[in-house]
């Protein structure tokens, strides 16, 4: 066949347009990692093979040859409607149903193509073709479809307007910075694709011409712009599905049975051990030990909360977050809940190590600060002794009668002060408290406040108790705090205390003829007495205390021997 | 020394066993007589008010109210009042505060008779007599803050983080970025001298600054 062509008034138009696809294409290659890049250029390629064939088909003199090429430029047309749908799916993040529908969507455009090449044995696709030369700007190829020409018709536009539609209904058309760029496309879109409609219902600007291809240019330009100037294929709405699928933490998405219907690679790995068939089954089943938690979280709307969870063997905490779902566009209520989790394992466990160091640095700041206390008590009593140690020789000069006094009252001073020494010792080393005679640590006790009061103490105690440690710790804190209190609140002139001891306890009786208190009326600041019953109670020791106003308090704690 | 006046005296310690001895030594003393005994700051100035003394001997860590506080309201209200320190401890901040309160003198509680007398004369006399001991704890540099150098914002944060919050409460409690949050307590953690948050709080509760 002769190649012979002639120039006419489509080539300049036509030939700016796949100038601008051509530098379109190479945009679209120069980022070609954006995930909307590959659609893109699917899109320009058929495009590209539209417009070429079309330039071509004018051209070209030889009326068969021209035929042949018109048949050629629909393996672009017919997918074009398909790349288009393509574009809008994966820009709205939806590219795996896309992938879905596909092999769906071939069905009519491999067919169109069957039909068309086939078309001498059936006249499905054309019945007949003249070309109008008369026209003075250029030639016109006037085609008398069948039948198949309008289910190709049918389909593509079908594909457009549905795409259109997603695209007009996406949330994102209401976020300001994708707003621009969607009008833009629209815009570009609908250009030829209304031309192409009116050809189609027979309404031409240019009789008997598909006029859409001359607004291809203007198209271009304005795709074009959006690409350089807003960043089409950089600022998509899927970066959001990107972060979603390449986070650390871990999403969930339920619909409104509690049924899974999304999860990102992290969740699936870590929750579910990479099991596939996950999607559609419901939480209860997937997550057995925490469904009564999501249920509840999901129930009380309590949006953080801990949970655990056995990851690959691994006890993992997680702080959960809940949220429900409903559609931004259509109001109708909960659609379901998403489910983001964040691995807070590490943290916990430092946490736990902080609070222990903590809870060390308060054990030994109390015991430091008991001892301090201890110490500073010594000193009191120490000054006291020698201040009456210094006068006992003026006494013995001036106030023989208060000589034996004197000498009495020092011996007492003494024997507390290295009855507070010892103590002093016994808080600074727990472990030689534990291992002590009960009986004597608590003498030590009463002899200290002998030392510091000058209130006699009447002690008693059987030899060689030796409780459990903790029990251990716990009477002699409790005798500890009642001596305190005794000396802080009763003004008692007189205490008694008595440690005996059964075949299987151990009692330990502490008594003043004090002030005492009325039950009924305990004054807010004696934490003494609740320390005590919450001591006593940890060792599983029983404590009781009776007082009356004036009267005095008896304070008894038995405690058993294991 | 007139025979007609006698060195009037309030003591107010705690202790009983100090009251009983100080009195027991104010017995031997015809020229010194003690009007009455009190157990915390604010009974010492009660009884300030009530009985005018030439003297007071004040303890200074007692409940209720201490003695740094007391010689303050006392030497307010009664300047010519002579507030006389009582105390064994001796650390700087003690002797400075009760010093600067306008207590006279201080003495520690490990002196001698002889020298309690001395003091309380030399006192009523309007003279100041500081041993050795004090006079050293006077001139000791205050230590604690220099050591760790933290500035005050840096200490507020450290504060904060230490009551459980999160930074970005921080951030909002005290109206700055959480970059700046976290830059404070990168400085924190590294003047401490540790490696992590929990580190940081733990030394800052050994260093006693939260």
């Amino acid at each position: 066949m002769d190649f012979q062509w002639q120039y006419n008034h489509l080539v300049i138009p036509l030939s700016i347009s796949i100038v601008l696809i051509l530098l379109l294409i190479a945009l679209g290659i120069r980022q070609r990692h954006n995930p909307t890049a590959q659609p893109f250029l699917f899109f320009m390629i058929c495009l590209l093979i539209w417009i070429t064939t079309s330039l071509l088909e004018s051209i070209i003199l030889n009326f068969q040859l021209s035929l042949v090429v018109a048949d050629m430029s629909f393996l672009g047309i017919t997918l074009f409607p398909i790349a288009w749908l393509y574009l809008i799916m994966v820009y709205l993040g939806k590219s795996k149903q896309f992938r879905q529908i596909l092999p769906w969507l071939l069905i009519i455009p491999i067919l169109t193509n069957i039909f068309i090449w086939t078309n001498s044995f059936h006249g499905l696709w054309r019945e007949g073709a003249y070309r109008d030369l008369s026209t003075t700007f250029f030639p016109i190829s006037i085609y008398d479809y069948g039948p198949w020409f309008t289910v190709h018709s049918i389909f593509g536009f079908s594909l457009a307007f549905i795409a259109m539609a997603m695209l007009i209904r996406s949330p994102f058309l209401k976020m300001k910075v994708y707003r621009t760029q969607i009008i833009i496309l629209l815009t570009a879109f609908n250009l030829p694709f209304s031309l192409e409609l009116l050809h189609w219902m027979g309404v031409d600007p240019i009789q008997h011409y598909n006029s859409s291809i001359l607004a291809f240019p203007i198209s271009g330009l304005l795709v074009s712009w959006v690409m350089l100037h807003h960043n089409f294929l950089d600022l998509m709405p899927i970066a959001r599905d990107l972060v979603v699928e390449s986070m650390e933490d871990l999403m969930l998405v339920l619909d409104n049975q509690r049924r899974l219907i999304d999860v990102n690679p992290a969740a699936r790995a870590r929750l579910f051990q990479g099991k596939s068939a996950i999607i559609g089954t419901s939480i209860e089943d997937l997550l057995p030990d925490q469904s009564d938690l999501i249920k509840r979280v999901i129930a009380n709307n309590t949006p953080h909360q801990e949970i655990e969870v056995d990851d690959n063997n691994q006890l993992q905490v997680f702080e959960i977050t809940i949220s429900s779902i409903s559609h931004p566009v259509r109001d109708r209520g909960k659609e379901g809940w998403l489910i983001l989790l964040r691995d807070i394992t590490m943290r916990k466990q430092a946490e736990q190590a902080f609070y222990k160091q903590l809870q060390q640095v308060t054990i030994l700041e109390e015991r430091q600060r008991l001892a301090r206390e201890l110490h500073d008590s010594v000193n009191q009593t120490l000054f006291a002794a020698r201040m009456l140690a210094d006068l006992l020789p003026r006494a013995i000069e001036t106030k023989p009668d208060k000589v034996l006094e004197y000498a009495l009252n020092i011996q007492q001073l003494i024997h507390g002060t290295s009855a507070e020494m010892r103590l002093v010792l016994l808080e600074l080393y727990p472990d030689a408290l534990m291992e002590t005679d009960l009986g004597t640590v608590i003498k030590h006790l009463c002899d200290a406040y002998e030392g510091s009061t000058g209130t006699p103490v009447d002690f008693h105690a059987t030899s060689q108790i030796h409780l459990e440690k903790d029990a251990q710790l716990t009477f002699y804190r409790i005798a500890q705090e009642a001596l305190h209190n005794i000396n802080k609140h009763t003004e008692a002139t007189k205490v008694t205390v008595n440690l005996s001891k059964t075949e299987d306890t151990v009692k330990l009786l502490i008594q003043d003829n004090g002030i005492g208190f009325d039950p009924n009326h305990i004054p807010a600041d004696h934490f003494g007495l609740k320390n005590m019953e919450d001591r006593a109670k940890s060792v599983k020791a029983k404590l009781s205390i009776i007082s009356e106003l004036h009267c005095g308090t008896t304070i008894t704690v038995i405690g058993e021997i294991t | 020394m007139t025979q007609d006046h006698k060195i009037s005296i309030i003591l107010v310690d705690d202790h009983r066993r100090v009251h009983q001895a100080i009195s027991e030594m104010i017995g031997f003393f015809d020229d010194i007589e003690l009007l009455a005994h009190g157990s915390n700051g604010r009974e010492a100035i009660e009884l300030c008010n009530r009985y005018q003394p030439d003297l007071v001997l004040m303890d200074v860590v007692m409940p209720i109210m201490d003695g740094i506080e007391a010689t303050k309201h006392i030497i307010e209200k009664n300047p010519e009042i002579k507030v006389l320190a009582l105390s064994s401890f001796k650390d700087h901040h003690t002797v400075r505060t009760m010093l600067e309160n306008g207590a006279i003198g201080f003495v520690l509680k490990d002196s001698s008779v002889d020298d309690l007398e001395n003091t309380i004369r030399t006192a009523y006399a309007g003279q100041s007599i500081l041993s050795p001991e004090i006079m050293q704890a006077l001139l000791e540099t205050q230590q604690s803050n220099q050591e760790t150098n933290l500035s005050a914002r840096e200490l507020e944060v450290l504060k904060l983080f230490a009551s459980g919050m999160t930074n970005n409460q921080i951030a909002h409690t005290l109206t700055i970025s959480i970059s700046t949050v976290k830059f404070h307590i990168t400085n924190i953690v590294e003047k401490l001298g540790v490696n992590t948050r929990a580190e940081a709080l733990v030394a800052a509760a050994k260093n006693k600054l939260i």
